[in-house]
């Protein structure tokens, strides 16, 4: 059977522009949380008052043309970029933002993407200007009223001339287009596919990437998760806080996102990222002369369906069971083997009981057990190609990075508070979605 | 407001040119295709349209943009016409 290594990983995040600096900001454990914008709360009066906003991308040195930047949505831009970077770090190509060219000719290559809301704020964005045209005159008073709030001031910028509509907003809305514009830019011509499993979004594209080159269907995957939250008047966040899963005012800014903690209050809202990896048979890596830039291996993958709730986890445990039981088979291990599970740990009161209570009741062995939430937020479609790639990362390196700011833990489990050195031979890295999606993925150290 | 000057939409519409062509031309002239001189493709001539918009405020929908091969002229005489003495651009 056909073996599965992880050769490359790019991303973009609120934690850094490259999986050096990212995995340097996990192991340190820093905080992200900042003030959300102050103008949101001209309309509305949400319960969290933090998020993890993205830094401003300097695209163009990130190999992005200008009339990328133009026509491109802001998750398509973010995802280019972790792609280029993961085809770079795997050596597929020779000069950023270059296509992958020098393999063998007979070489399939495929893009596997997921993500939670696609580019969401596009048609927002766009269309903004067109609905509210008529309302000029109420807009003017507003911004008498409100007279330094910048939504106001760039609707009305807006507003100088006729409203008119992008022609490329439904290419940019469309969830598809982020897994499009990497496959056109890097020229890919195999399978092209979007995921689309909430907060298991990014693990659902990874496992059908490994299935593809496992099967023997492909031999080079360009696959993980993009997201883009961040919209001008923050109602993505708007409707996160008002289903009351985001986390509360604590101790101060940076404490109030605490999984598994006994005052954790809900995640801390991410204005989103990117995360690709590269999967690679290794039959090819090894005709590319590239095993040193092997990460990992991906030896398991199991998905299920609650079938009991849109938003919350089902507290019986089964489905999660499910998908465990198929990813371990998969992967021909014990729930014994598993020396570290990078959680899905949003924070939530019920997904943290539910979670450690299924990870105390399976593994008794106490493995290592964090939550990279804690450090980045939660990117939703994009979190478990994150956690995915700190999987692989911790495995590579023997490293794993602390569970931020669990003071008084609800379950007995392994949690590391600090950066730390271990023994990782198997690791097992999972995610819970809107819907009752659940997905998991088994990695192993990379063994000859 | 002054009226926009031809000069200055030409300058304009250099720069953008060649910020988002394949083919950059030394200087403006009035017959360069923007496909056939300049190299540009199909998405290349929406970027165009686009940042004419940010740039002049003017709505160059596509349905109004000839199928064949527009040229700089074009481009500057449209962005002209959409802006007279009475109906000058933000700049």
């Amino acid at each position: 059977m056909t073996r599965v290594m992880i050769t490359g990983a790019g991303v973009i995040s609120s934690a850094g522009q490259s999986l050096d600096e990212f995995w340097e900001n996990c192991l340190r454990g820093v905080s992200l949380a900042q003030d959300i914008p102050e103008h949101w709360l001209n309309y509305y009066q949400p319960r969290s008052k933090v998020w993890a906003p993205l830094p401003t991308c300097d695209y163009a040195k990130l190999g992005i043309s200008r009339t990328e930047q133009i026509l491109l949505s802001i998750p398509a831009l973010i995802g280019l970029c972790a792609a280029y970077q993961a085809t770079e770090n795997a050596g597929l190509v020779t000069e950023r933002a270059g296509k992958i060219a020098g393999l063998r000719a007979e070489t399939r290559l495929s893009v596997h993407i997921g993500t939670g809301l696609g580019a969401a704020h596009s048609p927002f964005d766009n269309f903004a200007t067109h609905l509210i045209s008529g309302l000029k005159p109420k807009l003017l008073e507003l911004q008498e009223t409100y007279p330094d709030d910048p939504l106001v001031r760039d609707l009305l910028a807006g507003l100088k001339a006729q409203p008119r509509v992008n022609p490329l907003v439904i290419c940019q809305t469309m969830p598809n287009a982020l897994a499009a514009n990497i496959s056109l830019r890097l020229g890919v011509r195999g399978a092209v596919e979007t995921s689309c499993a909430a907060c298991a979004s990014g693990t659902v594209a990874i496992g059908k990437a490994f299935r593809s080159i496992k099967t023997g269907e492909t031999d080079i995957a360009i696959a993980g998760g993009v997201e883009h939250l961040g919209d001008r008047t923050g109602s993505v966040f708007m409707g996160f806080d008002r289903l009351q899963t985001l986390a509360t005012p604590y101790q101060g800014l940076g404490t109030e996102n605490r999984p598994f903690d006994q005052n954790r209050s809900g995640f801390l809202f991410s204005e989103g990222g990117a995360a690709i990896l590269v999967l690679e048979s290794l039959d090819s890596v090894v005709s590319r002369g590239q095993e040193s830039q092997i990460l990992a291996e991906v030896v398991g993958f199991g998905q299920s369906s609650d079938a009991h709730s849109i938003a919350a986890i089902a507290e019986d445990n089964n489905s999660i069971s499910g998908m465990l039981e198929q990813a371990l088979k998969e992967a021909c291990v014990k729930p014994a083997d598993i020396n570290y599970i990078n959680a899905h740990g949003t924070g939530t009161e019920i997904n943290d009981r539910v979670e450690t209570g299924f990870i105390g009741h399976t593994f008794h062995h106490r493995p290592l057990v964090n939550s990279t939430k804690s450090i980045l937020g939660h990117t939703i479609g994009a979190a478990g190609a994150f956690e995915a790639i700190t999987t692989a990362m911790s495995l590579h390196h023997q490293m794993v990075h602390p569970s931020r700011n669990i003071q008084n833990p609800i379950a007995d489990l392994n949690f590391p508070f600090s950066a730390a050195q271990a023994d990782l031979r198997v690791a097992l890295t999972h995610n819970f979605g809107f819907g009752g999606h659940n997905a998991a993925l088994v990695l192993k150290r990379y063994e000859v | 407001m002054a009226e926009v000057s031809v000069n200055f939409v030409e300058s304009k519409i250099c720069e953008l040119v060649t910020e988002l062509m394949p083919h950059a031309p030394a200087e403006f002239s009035a017959s360069l295709r923007v496909k056939e001189d300049l190299g540009a493709d199909s998405m290349q001539v929406i970027a165009l349209m686009l940042s004419l918009d940010a740039e002049f405020d003017v709505d160059l929908d596509p349905a109004n943009v000839p199928d064949n091969d527009v040229t700089l002229g074009w481009v500057r005489d449209f962005v002209l016409s959409a802006h007279t003495k009475d109906n000058p651009p933000p700049l």
